[in-house]
């Protein structure tokens, strides 16, 4: 027989389990009872008040070579098997975790098969899934709950039903409750109804009595007591019944709105489909729904069982509100992390994630090794370091581990440390800050990124919070200002072009004499981070949401000043942008002989290309807008024939449509339709099966989201379509279609 | 710290779990969790055999860019890439629980394709909850008639051999149960030789470890294939490598179980000793090189009494060949002193990589580093014990950083890494995750056909080196 003893925080259970063990045990059975709970005092009746060596401790500080199940067993009264699972530190770690660790290793060391009769002490309510393992079926076959008449008891064990009846919804695992008296006003008639309400026979009534006060003074049960006692008869009588076998009930908890009438005394008969009957007669209780996906309802008076329905109420369960998080917060912030050349990365993680995030990152390193025979560095981390952590960490929390591995960081010279925290660490409640406070003494800086995995968010999230707590923890005070200095915020930091567009960028600065002072974050270090505020001014390298925030934090917080718009493309952009810096640097004539210059450039390499473009029947199938296109459209004097580009009606007609008097297209069919009719030499698109099977003599040109950067950026793209114009090769491989459907499908 | 870097690149249990499923046709790897903990495995999975395209399975598509715009993309489950899908949880269901989406991914996942196994894996962090979800898959499975397997407790940092053996093991369990009569326990199983027709049958066995890892798992398995049937013996069943739930099913009609290295087979070894009436064939090393492949042959013939002439006169033309390549290129000297290799991986894999290598090649190993010695079996003994017979073992567990002039036997990522601080490195890719090199032509470097493109790698690689060198 397994038993498990569920009840209030404070009800009695372990007294009760404790009288129940050792009366099992007087009457020849071999028991063992196994408190559940973090405080460990379950079996102390039992065994008097021996020092307890709980299953976590245990696991905790003994290699698991060493480990013997004998440690943690204690022999109480009448050989009864005594264990304690215990806990981590209160407010650390997850507990229930913990008992399911405990029970694995009880499991592992084959501690039941020894014990006729098992009983399980469970801490006060289902408040996690870990407490909900011993009434697994693997474990407990029978649960009793153990209340007074208090509210607050009533509403515990109802919730344990609920919680069991989510565990096995078409199972009978309730045998009963027990009923420990507090000796307040009319509990008996309160617990009764409330047994009738929910089907439950009252299986053992214990009353209020000083005996159990003074048994427990002296460590002991009071059936190892005194047996005659009257307290001690009705375990050992109950006792008795339960080895003779006891019949089992199915969960049927109370809904919250009729507990609530329940509570207030008043019948439950007002709830809506309810057949008429008063509290108290549990068959004829019309039960409403109440949020649980696993439960089955049980129909009044028939005991079938309906599917349950997934309940609408709650936001988090309706599928067309769960919008997708893309990626995970701990990967943004590390891939970004990276970036810092003079900083270690040390990932508070365990190794799954770990390996995904250096497996993320680094096959942007191996693919830009194998394409382009470029190793980038930022992408083959060269001081890395994990915790790695295991179960232990995860049950008991993980701080030192993560100290250990900093610390290590530290005496090797490491300056610089950034934490970011996975999942794990942020269920566990790690907090690394003291580990921060302790680095200081080594001269080592250590920021922490608390991604705690999915808890911050997606991957866009964890790079969010990696820039913005280094943008305001490890800025400092210009200490040596420069005002031919500028910084450059958010590039893209995975991407095969960033640092062409640097480059691009970077000669157009140095060419007006500005030096670029901290790329924040990207091939960067703290160091230049820490020098942020030593540039007058920086440039966003591309704008959304996330640039936006992080421009934001730099003017509101240090009062930065931003250049406006980002890198540019095309020359009309360009142009502006190198303007705009000379008005900022003072340096007016520069920027515009560098303007005129390049236009001669941009002429010439246009004159070019118009000899192939001018006048080429072109169709465009955009899903945004383009600017350097539009641009080039113009300069290449291009025939638009036909236009979908997602804008508003009067601003295409202020922009393109004044320029080409073109037809408007606007959905994907009936441009496939124009193309088939009209077609075009050239097909310009953001989606390439807009067009599958293009007309003969077409080039369909995928138009890039992102282009080069600077004057000549938009021309130079255009140069690489003059390669695909002309006849289209389509091979004879596509009519091998069927083969493959044979053989590999 | 390449230590530390090749601990931080080295695959985790997880990825050994959903490679042991992975392998089987026909089946899907759910994790439960959120989407940031399928992206890797869903993109990386699958990519070394060219097994029925998932997506195609899934979608008709041959490729996610033809779906983006279609269902996979509305779909919350596979989001971005066909394989491998999620429950897409957030951080509510950490605190809520997660019965209530699995449930809805399941039905969707079920409702795609009439899948022959299905695995629920909890992710890292939802494995932490504790939940009992095993009575919400017990009922879908039921009323799907499709067996699944839940791993509830993947080690959180555990390596994916562990993973691999574990789940491997998992998922016979699950089959036993799952089907007892057919798949376990028959006495005359495997023993009659003889067809429905009353005709002798050849041998068959069934192969355990080849998993999808390896860099040309889909050559390994050819290579191995060929070169049993040589032999007179059939493969039954690739386990998890590239089998049906069938053939799972009937792993007992084969007749005997040929386990390959430790690392990754040694839970497997226990089990069916336990539980299979089979001869247990325990190679312990990889058949790399024509002395480590006549061993493997020799053993698998001895047991099965079957002829190993045929795959013999095989080892031996290769024997011939290898011998002509090297001393036509090197004038009959052997292979230049000054050049070494160094190596990362499992201790039993770099025990045959080391036994043809230094063994018959005669080229010296500069480092080899072991990775998963936390494998409750390994073969570092054995490696110790060859490297101290040729004089080598300070190579072992040396930084393979430290050596230059040197081939390297290892992952892409170990490989760039190397090459960042050593620029006369040539790298020859063992493991994922690769540089991205697609192989058109399957590759092994097992058997005759491996040892072969091994030397022919090996003798271009040190061609290569020494032209940087001049």
């Amino acid at each position: 027989m397994r038993i498990a003893v569920y009840g209030k925080g404070g009800i009695g259970k372990s007294t009760v389990s404790a009288n129940l063990s050792a009366a099992l045990s007087a009457l020849g059975e071999r028991v063992l009872q196994i408190g559940c709970d973090p405080k460990h005092d379950s079996t102390r009746l039992l065994h008097h008040g021996q020092k307890v060596t709980t299953v976590l401790d245990y696991i905790l500080n003994t290699p698991e070579e060493d480990q013997k199940p004998e440690d943690v067993l204690m022999k109480g009264y009448m050989n009864c098997g005594c264990i304690e699972a215990g806990g981590p530190r209160p407010g650390k770690g997850c507990a229930g975790r913990g008992i399911l660790t405990s029970f694995e290793f009880l499991n592992r060391h084959d501690v039941f098969s020894g014990y006729s009769t098992i009983v399980y002490d469970v801490l006060g309510d289902v408040v996690c899934g870990g407490f909900a393992v011993p009434v697994r079926k693997q474990y407990a076959q029978a649960v009793y709950l153990v209340t007074s008449g208090e509210a607050m008891s009533v509403y515990a064990a109802n919730n344990i039903l609920h919680g069991i009846r989510n565990l096995d919804p078409e199972g009978r695992r309730i045998a009963g409750i027990i009923y420990n008296s507090r000796g307040a006003g009319d509990e008996r008639e309160r617990v009764f109804a409330f047994a009738k309400a929910a089907g439950l026979p009252v299986v053992l009534s214990l009353p209020r009595s000083g005996a159990f006060l003074s048994a427990e003074r002296n460590a002991r049960t009071l059936v190892e007591t005194d047996r005659n006692l009257p307290e001690s008869r009705l375990f050992l009588e109950f006792a008795e019944k339960l080895k003779k076998g006891v019949p089992l009930y199915p969960a049927s908890p109370l809904s919250e709105e009729e507990m609530e009438l329940f509570m207030q005394g008043k019948p439950l008969k007002s709830l809506s489909g309810n057949t008429g009957k008063e509290a108290g007669g549990p068959a004829e209780v019309q039960r409403s729904e109440d949020g649980s996906v696993t439960g089955k309802r049980r129909q009044a008076g028939s005991g079938t069982a309906e599917p349950y329905r997934i309940p609408q109420k709650r936001a988090l369960s309706d599928p067309f509100s769960r919008v997708p998080l893309f990626g995970c917060a701990f990967r943004g912030a590390v891939d970004l992390a990276v970036h810092l050349k003079d900083a270690a990365v040390l990932a508070h993680a365990p190794k799954s994630c770990t390996w995904y995030a250096v497996n993320g990152l680094s096959s942007y390193g191996r693919r830009g090794l194998f394409d382009r025979g470029i190793l980038y560095p930022a992408f083959i981390p060269q001081r890395f370091s994990a915790t790695d952590i295991n179960i232990k960490d995860a049950v008991f929390g993980g701080v030192e581990h993560a100290r250990q591995k900093a610390l290590e960081l530290a005496k090797s010279g490491v300056k610089n440390i950034i934490a970011v925290t996975a999942c794990i660490p942020g269920l566990s409640g790690d907090d690394l800050q003291p580990v921060k406070e302790e680095l200081r003494q080594y001269g080592t800086c250590m920021y922490i990124i608390h991604t705690d995995g999915v808890e911050a968010g997606d991957y866009n999230e964890g790079m969010a919070l990696c820039y913005k707590t280094l943008a305001e923890e490890a800025v400092k005070p210009a200490a040596a200002p420069d005002p031919d200095a500028i910084n450059i915020v958010y590039e893209q930091t995975f991407s095969s072009e960033t640092d062409e567009n640097f480059a691009a960028v970077k000669e157009i600065l140095s060419s007006l004499g500005i030096r670029v002072n901290c790329r924040f974050l990207c091939a960067s270090s703290v160091r230049e981070v820490e020098g942020f505020l030593n540039a007058p001014y920086s440039i966003l390298a591309r704008e959304d949401r996330l640039g936006l925030e992080l421009k934001r934090l730099f003017e509101q917080r240090y009062g930065c000043r931003f250049a406006k718009g980002v890198f540019p493309e095309g020359f009309r952009q360009t142009a502006d942008f190198v303007r705009q810096l000379g008005r900022l640097y003072d340096r007016t004539e520069p920027a515009e002989k560098l303007v005129e210059n390049s236009r001669k450039e941009y002429d010439r390499i246009l004159t070019e290309l118009r000899s192939t473009f001018s006048g080429m029947k072109t169709m465009i199938f955009l899903s945004r807008e383009y600017a350097w296109l539009e641009e080039l459209a113009e300069d290449l004097q291009l025939d638009i024939v036909c236009a979908s580009i997602p804008r508003n009606k009067e601003a295409l007609n202020a922009e393109w449509n004044h320029r080409f008097s073109k037809q408007w297209a606007l959905d994907r069919d009936t441009f496939a339709q124009k193309a088939a009719e009209l077609k075009p030499a050239l097909v310009l698109t953001g989606d390439l099966s807009v067009i599958p099977d293009p007309p003969e003599g077409t080039a369909v040109i995928a138009v890039k989201r992102s282009i080069g950067k600077g004057f000549f950026s938009a021309a130079e793209e255009s140069r690489k379509w003059t390669k695909l114009l002309g006849r289209q090769l389509k091979g004879r491989w596509r009519n091998d279609r069927s083969v493959f459907e044979k053989y590999y499908t | 710290m390449t230590d530390l870097y090749l601990r931080s690149t080295t695959p985790d249990y997880i990825t050994g779990a959903v490679y042991a499923c992975d392998g089987v046709r026909d089946s899907v790897v759910l994790i439960n969790g959120p989407l940031g903990c399928k992206f890797f495995y869903g993109f990386s999975a699958g990519k070394c055999t060219p097994r029925a395209s998932d997506l195609w399975n899934i979608r008709g598509e041959l490729g996610v860019s033809n779906s983006l715009s279609d269902s996979l993309l509305r779909s919350q489950y596979f989001t971005g890439s066909p394989h491998i899908p999620a429950t897409n949880l957030r951080y509510e269901d950490f605190i809520f629980g997660t019965a209530e989406q699995l449930n809805r991914a399941l039905q969707d996942i079920l409702s795609l394709h009439r899948w022959a196994f299905v695995t629920v894996i909890q992710a890292p962090g939802t494995s932490l909850l504790g939940e009992a979800l095993e009575p919400e898959l017990e009922k879908i499975s039921q009323e799907a008639g499709v067996p699944f397997l839940y791993i509830e407790t993947p080690e959180l940092s555990a390596n994916m051999d562990i993973g691999y053996d574990r789940t491997v093991v998992s998922i016979l369990k699950k089959l036993r149960e799952q089907e007892n009569d057919r798949c376990f326990g028959k006495e005359s199983a495997g023993k009659c030789r003889k067809d429905a027709g009353g005709s002798e049958r050849r041998p068959s066995v069934n192969l355990f470890g080849l998993h999808r890892y390896r860099r040309h798992t889909e050559g390994d398995t050819e290579e191995i294939r060929r070169l049993l049937d040589l032999c007179g013996v059939d493969v039954h069943c690739a386990v998890c490598t590239d089998c049906s739930v069938e053939e799972l099913l009937r792993i007992e009609e084969a007749d005997a179980n040929i386990l390959f290295e430790p690392e990754c087979c040694a839970e497997t070894a226990k089990y069916l000793k336990a539980n299979s009436s089979l001869p247990l064939i325990n190679v312990g090393y990889l058949p790399v090189g024509p002395d480590l492949t006549e061993l493997f042959v020799r053993k698998v013939c001895t047991v099965l009494e079957t002829d190993c002439q045929k795959a013999l006169a095989d080892i031996e033309q290769t024997r011939a060949r290898i011998y002509y390549h090297l001393a036509r290129w090197t004038g009959g000297r052997g292979l230049p002193q000054d050049v070494c290799y160094t190596a990362e991986g499992e201790a039993s894999m770099l025990y045959a990589f080391a036994d043809y290598l230094t063994g018959y090649l005669g080229l010296k190993p500069g480092a080899l580093q072991v990775n998963y010695r936390e494998c409750p079996e390994n073969g570092f003994e054995k490696l110790a014990g060859l490297l101290s017979v040729n004089g080598c073992e300070d190579a072992l567990q040396k930084d393979i950083v430290s050596v230059n002039n040197a081939i390297l036997f290892g992952s892409a990522n170990t490989i760039a890494h190397v090459m960042l601080c050593n620029n006369n490195v040539f790298g020859i890719e063992t493991m994922c995750p690769s540089s991205g090199f697609i192989d058109v032509v399957p590759k092994t470097y097992l058997g005759c056909r491996g040892a072969l493109f091994l030397l022919e790698q090996v003798i271009n690689g040190i061609r290569l080196l020494k032209a940087w060198e001049g």
